[in-house]
């Protein structure tokens, strides 16, 4: 039963496909329209090349009109930039030419001064000769007369015209060789001397510098010298101290300086007569001799021997009474380059209030008496400049 | 008798200020001289250095700059040395060291400085060119 159930499904789906088909084949065959034709030629050859180059023409000319219209404005900001910078320059030329006027304008103001000035040089150096030849011929006198010793006369040096500046007249001063040796300054770069494996500027000392000078109280010492009705004698101290500024060749200009000594260790030699002067010079109130050296007249100045001669003037200071002394004065320089300072006054005890000793009314001391120094003195190296 | 006591009074009187000598300083000399001669100097011996030296004086040329030197000598044959000297405008110190020998009475220095030297118990002076240095034994205190 079952497989006759199972043959007639069978064949229900066979017609049931069947129809299906035939429906469906009816179907397709009236909605579907194949058409089979020729490749279009227009779609087989590809995009015009009259419309491509068209196009590309176009696309030239859009970019060349930019372009010229770029080459136009850069030319424009050339056309500006070459007109301003003319007229920079022209600024500046005008301001540099107007300077080369004024230049030009200075110069000639400053020829027509160095010929006024060149003209009042040949007056000075006229000036100069004449009073070279008159040194000259006094030199000459003096050699004639036998006194002159050799002088050395310096070039005159006058600078060449062709200087810009004012013409500046340089005269030497005739000077002695030995002052000209003398005169060599003590300068850092000078030659070394060698003493004891030290080193030692050459030349430590000169004859023409101001310099300071300390007293060497060791080779040092100041006295009296005093007559009295038994006999004479002498009272020195080497308790001495001070300091002396002075030009050794130009002992006049600004020559100064102080000396003082210990009143209570004068020494007579004779301790009655110490105690004596003791008593009139009264150490303990007036402790000090003092001569303050203000000026010095020179009555000769030897370059050669190192050697002036002359009057110092000053204060003197005994039992505090100052007064004003002229003291004949020779001042050398030894061979260990020290000054060796000479000198003596005469003085009258009564003018510094100091009584003349006397004992007994019998041995009596004048009222005159001699002050005298005898100095040694180095060099502390050039004083302090000091207007003339 | 009374006359002849007067006459011998005066006498005495007269013949007083003979017997006091004087006692005035000649002018030639006033000045003091550098005391370089009041020593009896003799050939010095090794031992004369040993120590600490101070100029008392210098003489000569070099007077001018140099002021004041110190020594030291050692047994050993080093030394020491200072020196006070016045340079441009103001004085300045130097100091050197080295050793030294002697030979005779030249004193070596070193670097070719030979000295002639000489002694006395407790000074030395040492000589040469330029000047004389006189120095003095010192302590250090």
């Amino acid at each position: 039963m079952t497989s006759k159930l199972l043959q007639g499904i069978g064949i229900c789906a066979v017609i049931a496909l069947v129809g299906g088909s035939i429906a469906a084949l009816l179907v397709v065959d009236r909605r579907l329209h194949i058409t089979v034709a020729e490749e279009d030629d227009a779609a087989r050859r590809g995009p015009d090349p009259l419309v491509l180059l068209a196009a590309d023409v176009g696309s030239v000319h859009e970019e060349l009109r930019e372009l010229g219209d770029g080459v136009g404005t850069q030319m424009q900001a050339l056309h500006d930039a070459l007109e301003s910078s003319a007229s920079e320059r022209e600024a500046k030329w005008s301001s540099e030419v107007a300077r080369l006027r004024e230049e030009v304008a200075m110069l000639r103001a400053h020829v027509e001064r160095s010929d006024a000035a060149s003209a009042q040089s040949r007056a000075e150096v006229a000036t100069a000769l004449t009073a070279l030849g008159e040194g000259l011929q006094r030199v000459a006198n003096a050699v004639s007369e036998g006194a002159a010793r050799p002088v050395a006369v310096a070039p005159i040096e006058i600078p060449t015209a062709a200087a810009s500046t004012p013409v500046e007249l340089h005269v030497a001063k005739p000077e002695s060789p030995a002052v000209a040796a003398a005169t060599e300054q003590p300068a850092a770069e000078a030659p070394k001397k060698s003493f004891l494996s030290f080193q030692l500027p050459s030349r430590a000392f000169a004859f023409d510098q101001r310099q300071r000078f300390a007293i060497v109280p060791s080779l040092s010492r100041i006295g009296f010298d005093a007559k009295s009705t038994l006999h004479d004698f002498s009272g020195v101290t080497t308790v001495v101290e001070g300091e002396i500024m002075a030009n050794l060749a130009h002992p006049a200009e600004a020559c100064a300086g102080s000396i003082t000594a210990r009143a209570d260790s004068l020494d007579t030699g004779l301790e009655a007569r110490d105690e004596s002067m003791r008593e009139v010079l009264e150490p303990a109130k007036f402790p000090e001799l003092r001569f303050e050296w203000t000026s010095f007249e020179p009555t000769k100045v030897d370059d050669a021997a190192q050697k002036v001669s002359g009057v110092a003037k000053g204060k003197l200071t005994i039992h505090g009474v100052a007064r004003d002394v002229a003291m004949s004065v020779t001042v050398a320089v030894d061979a260990s380059k020290r000054l060796a300072i000479d000198g003596q006054t005469k003085i009258l005890m009564s003018d510094y209030q100091v009584r003349p000793p006397s004992k007994l009314g019998v041995i009596s001391v004048e009222d005159e008496a001699v002050i005298w120094i005898a100095l040694r003195a180095r060099t502390l190296g050039p004083a302090p400049v000091t207007p003339r | 008798m009374k006359l002849r006591f007067l006459c011998a009074i005066l006498g005495v009187c007269a013949l007083l200020p003979a017997c006091i000598t004087p006692s005035v300083i000649e002018s030639s000399g006033r000045a003091l001289a550098p005391p370089t001669t009041n020593f009896e100097w003799r050939e010095p011996r090794p031992a004369d250095f040993e120590g600490l030296f101070e100029s008392e004086s210098i003489e000569g040329e070099v007077a001018a700059a140099l002021w004041k030197v110190w020594y030291v000598f050692s047994s050993g044959g080093a030394y020491s040395g200072a020196a006070l000297v016045l340079g441009g405008t103001t004085p300045e110190f130097q100091t050197l060291s080295g050793t030294w020998s002697l030979d005779g009475d030249q004193l070596d220095l070193g670097d070719g400085q030979v000295v002639r030297a000489s002694a006395t118990d407790d000074h030395l002076r040492l000589a040469s060119e330029g000047g004389v240095a006189i120095l003095r034994r010192s302590t250090i205190q």
